[in-house]
């Protein structure tokens, strides 16, 4: 009864708020501008990959685990920071069965970024991925890919798999100095090498 | 009991009120949340040269000669001018449209989501649900901290494409969409009933691809919980070829 009452309480401010819209109403009394950055006190907990080893075009970094911001579009590394990588932490753990997801930046702050020469990769180059609980996998590529972002192809990249499988992307093609945007993304599909 | 209902009401009308009362303000905060990155320039621009008229023209043309600025005045605003007008050409990257204090949150088809709130100060509140259940965090987006994300599963199915749900940012009540995603049309419908077409792919029968599944609750688990929206940024220098 007492959650029944709560239940309609909450639907009740959720109507007399007036959130019809689709668009995320925002909620905050005035207050002092948002910091630009604010340091990480509470890290993702659970299974994660650590580090990410790319020999062959010798690009290796620690790895955040990101998720989405709130308009739904990837949380990328900071800009200041292009020679860091970063898992997507709605993505399997790599080594699991399903395409764990690894981005990072190709340039930033007119330096190059982590994944500057990711298409420079060709089918069996070696990628190596460590995770928090000691295994340390190898996956081989498969193929590198240039796709437009306008026409994503969401279900290669982020659709299911029957094995464990790696995609590492970054931005390439053409640099639109309008939008300070590159118009491509390089993906790379790998596969946890046998063992 | 009447009366208690008649309280209750009282109470969540009064909520209502506050809450209402407090979005107009909300959006002013968000404007200025914008802005003082670009006065903090600004200022540093009008307090070196101290006439408000074009300080382009100060650099590339030393004949401005509307303003009575010495020339002295003119050489030192350009030594120390010139740097920054470099910084506003470069276009800085849009990776920041932050606003605190909203939240937004995406269901994947299998059912599993996230529920994502900006909020710097880090006190995140109580999260209120319909459709859902906090499955684990709050913890932080470590590529930027002033998001923090709740993992969340569908507990009943939602009678549309979207919900809400209600969070605390600094003591302050939010409230936040749902999105969940929708099961695209199946295109090869029409493949049944067109028998006399010849497809090849008739070895699945026909009435496989016609399930309907309810929106974020009964599809086959995703392994990418949720597909971010569009590409990805991760490129800002126009460097690479």
């Amino acid at each position: 009864m007492t959650l029944r009452r709560a239940g309609v309480a909450f639907a009740l401010v959720l109507t007399l708020a007036g959130c019809g819209a689709s668009e995320t109403p925002p909620a905050a009394a005035p207050k002092a501008p948002a910091p630009s950055s604010v340091p990480v006190s509470v890290p993702f907990k659970g299974l994660r990959p650590t580090s990410v080893k790319i020999p062959k075009i010798g690009a290796e970094s620690s790895l955040l685990a990101v998720a989405v911001k709130t308009d739904g579009s990837i949380s990328v590394p900071s800009v200041h920071t292009p020679m860091q990588a970063a898992w997507y932490k709605l993505s399997p753990v790599p080594g699991d069965v399903g395409p764990a997801i690894v981005l990072g930046h190709v340039d930033g702050d007119k330096k190059p970024g982590i994944f500057y020469k990711l298409k420079d990769l060709k089918p069996g180059d070696e990628v190596d991925v460590d995770r928090s609980d000691g295994k340390k996998l190898k996956f081989v590529v498969d193929r590198v890919t240039q796709v437009p972002k306008d026409t994503f192809p969401r279900e290669a990249v982020y659709g299911n798999s029957d094995k464990p499988e790696l995609r590492l992307i970054t931005c390439g093609g053409v640099f639109d100095h309008a939008e300070h945007s590159y118009k491509d993304n390089i993906v790379v599909y790998a596969n946890l090498a046998d063992t | 009991m009447r009366r208690t209902l008649n309280r209750v009401a009282g109470v969540v009308f009064a909520g209502a009120l506050i809450t209402f009362a407090a979005t107009p303000a909300a959006l002013a905060q968000d404007e200025s949340s914008t802005s003082p990155t670009e006065t903090s320039t600004s200022t540093s621009e009008t307090t070196t040269s101290s006439s408000p008229t074009s300080t382009t023209s100060e650099t590339t043309t030393p004949t401005s000669s509307t303003a009575p600025i010495e020339s002295s005045d003119v050489k030192t605003t350009e030594k120390r001018l010139a740097p920054e007008l470099k910084e506003e050409t470069q276009a800085p990257p849009k990776d920041d449209d932050y606003q605190d204090g909203v939240g937004h949150g995406f269901v994947g088809l299998s059912g599993e989501g996230i529920l994502v709130v900006a909020c710097a100060s880090g006190k995140v509140g109580a999260i209120y649900t319909q459709n859902l259940s906090v499955t684990a965090g709050p913890d932080q987006d470590e590529s930027d901290g002033r998001l923090w994300n709740y993992t969340v599963t569908v507990v009943t199915p939602p009678t549309g494409p979207t919900g809400r749900f209600a969070f605390t940012c600094d003591g302050v009540e939010g409230i936040g969409i749902v999105d969940f995603e929708q099961e695209q049309p199946p295109t090869t419908t029409t493949t049944a009933s067109s028998s006399t077409a010849p497809i090849t792919t008739a070895s699945v029968p026909s009435t496989t691809t016609t399930t309907t599944t309810a929106p974020g609750n009964a599809a086959p688990k995703a392994q990418v919980k949720v597909a971010p929206k569009g590409g990805v940024e991760t490129g800002f220098g126009g460097m690479a070829r």
